[in-house]
């Protein structure tokens, strides 16, 4: 008899952390598919530190044609898990594409009837860590990130319809660097637990989060001559791991 | 009784597996505009074509096909132009063909005294495909009706839409930007960029010269960037309206226009000693990223998740 109220007083207390997760903490145990991978787009402005090549000598063309305001770059990153324990690694490919206009100038420094844009695609290959043991084990929806990576930013100045050419050199290229971002994650899974789980059996998507994150960029060749697509961002978006 | 209820049940069924006849119309190559066939004045004696195809079955009478300026049901009458392709009653084998449509012969089919020369104004005729349908109790209708699809216009537009307004032009770096009011009826509008010629006894008065550069548009687009003129040079610009029959209006009035230089960011940039020289850099090493990335995600894409 006292074994068998043993056995039930053991049910009951096993029972109680699934009661729990039902009501709002999320656990990595209810949730049936496995995690590979996660998707992210993400969008922020992003003002390239063209104006800070040594060679202009404190001059500033891109804020003379472009003004103040920052380009609106927006990315889709791709990335698989390789380690799954205390926190999460893998390794990210990230594209986005960003682009900004303004009217050309005539000799007299007025606006002219054509315009100039400077376009920008860049390319990441990352290394990522992000700590999500306290959201899955311990029912905290934040979970930092941390990236460090490998950049390449092809580019390329139109004015009107066509790529500008000045000096016989066409206005386009491709510059390398290097990035590291610190962001902040919220799980959105704590707020409809039982859609995510929905989300989970029908789609394959483990847990769906918002984000900030900060980026430090320098994507200038590895200090060498010419542009200076560096920058210092902030983005916003969603990512949702499968 | 039960055979002879037997028998109509049989005879029902063949019918009622027999479908509608249907004709599809089809205008090959670009010659058609939302299912209408326009032609000017100088092409209203020439060819056009329509295949058609056929679905369903032919129980109550042939299938015939004509031009009519009013409608397709009935016998074709006085005024319609029956054109020489008829599928017999039963024809099981005739299920597609090509229709030959000559303007000349509907207008000489509607009165004697029409023509092409003589037609001053818009004359229009619905392609018709027509024959006897059963209805419901599988009864043949009494008159014919139309059971070809879409409906093709076939249409004679004899007048030139008017001359375009005015253009207005801007000047850009090695070429014009050429802003045109679409006139009338036109579907098409061409900007010609001519030397400026000066004439009259004074001097005074310019007109169009020998042609630079022209550029033909949609009225989708009504701006026209016209290329490869000479920075500085005083251009003459002139906007020609098409219609659908392809009939040209007269030339808008002159405008005038030069080219004027302006400079781009990189321009901005070279000229503030940027020392940016272009190229993918690291020996076209873009290249490889861009390859790692595509490899790398297909194979994260492709991967089978973790158990």
């Amino acid at each position: 008899m006292s074994r068998a109220r043993a056995v039930s007083v053991a049910m009951m207390v096993a029972a109680l952390p699934a009661w729990a997760q039902d009501v709002g903490v999320v656990s990595d145990e209810q949730f049936q598919s496995p995690r590979s991978g996660g998707i992210i787009i993400r969008a922020g402005g992003y003002k390239p530190l063209l104006d800070d090549e040594k060679a202009l000598n404190g001059k500033t063309p891109f804020k003379d044609t472009f003004g103040d305001s920052s380009l609106l770059l927006a990315e889709l990153e791709i990335q698989g898990y390789f380690y799954q324990g205390i926190g999460t690694a893998g390794v990210g490919v990230s594209a986005g594409y960003g682009e900004k206009y303004a009217a050309a100038k005539l000799e007299s420094g007025a606006n002219a009837a054509e315009l100039t844009a400077l376009k920008v695609v860049p390319l990441g290959l990352n290394l990522f860590y992000k700590f999500d043991y306290a959201a899955f084990e311990w029912g905290i929806p934040l979970v930092p990130y941390g990236k460090v990576g490998l950049v390449y930013s092809p580019w390329w100045v139109t004015k009107g319809n066509d790529d500008e050419v000045v000096d016989g050199i066409n206005a386009s290229g491709g510059k390398w660097g290097w990035s590291a971002t610190g962001g902040m994650s919220f799980l959105l899974d704590v707020l409809q637990p039982r859609f995510a789980r929905d989300f989970d059996s029908g789609l394959g998507i483990n847990h769906s989060y918002l984000f900030a994150e900060y980026t430090y960029s320098d994507v200038d060749n590895f200090g060498k001559p010419g542009f200076v697509l560096s920058s210092r961002r902030w983005m916003f978006g969603l990512a949702l791991d499968y | 009784m039960r055979l002879t209820f037997a028998v109509l049940l049989l005879f029902a069924s063949t019918a009622l597996g027999q479908t509608a006849p249907v004709v599809n119309f089809a205008i090959p190559g670009t010659t058609a505009q939302n299912n209408e066939i326009v032609v000017s004045k100088q092409t209203c004696a020439d060819l056009r074509t329509v295949t058609w195809t056929r679905t369903g079955a032919l129980a109550c009478s042939s299938l015939i096909f004509w031009l009519s300026p009013d409608n397709c049901t009935g016998e074709p009458g006085t005024g319609d132009l029956v054109l020489g392709n008829e599928v017999p009653q039963g024809d099981t084998t005739t299920l597609s063909g090509t229709l030959q449509l000559r303007m000349s012969d509907a207008l000489a089919a509607s009165s004697p005294t029409l023509s092409c020369s003589t037609q001053a104004e818009n004359k229009s005729y619905k392609l018709c495909a027509s024959t006897e349908k059963q209805d419901s109790t599988l009864d043949c209708d009494d008159e014919r009706s139309n059971i070809g699809q879409p409906t093709i216009t076939f249409t004679l537009d004899p007048v030139a839409p008017p001359a375009p307004a005015l253009p207005a032009v801007t000047g850009l770096d090695s070429a014009l930007s050429v802003s045109v009011t679409v006139s009338g009826d036109a579907s098409q509008m061409k900007v010609q960029v001519v030397e400026l010629v000066q004439g009259g006894e004074d001097g005074g008065t310019v007109t169009a010269g020998e042609l630079v550069v022209e550029k033909t548009q949609t009225i989708d687009n009504t701006v026209f960037r016209m290329d490869g003129l000479v920075n500085g040079k005083l251009y003459g610009v002139q906007a020609i309206a098409y219609d659908k029959a392809g009939n040209p209006s007269d030339e808008s009035p002159l405008a005038t226009g030069s080219p004027i230089p302006s400079d781009g960011f990189f321009a901005a940039y070279r000229e503030a000693g940027g020392q940016e020289t272009g190229g993918c850099g690291a020996g076209g090493g873009g290249l490889a990223l861009g390859a790692v990335v595509a490899a790398l995600g297909f194979w994260m894409m492709s991967r089978r998740k973790l158990s």
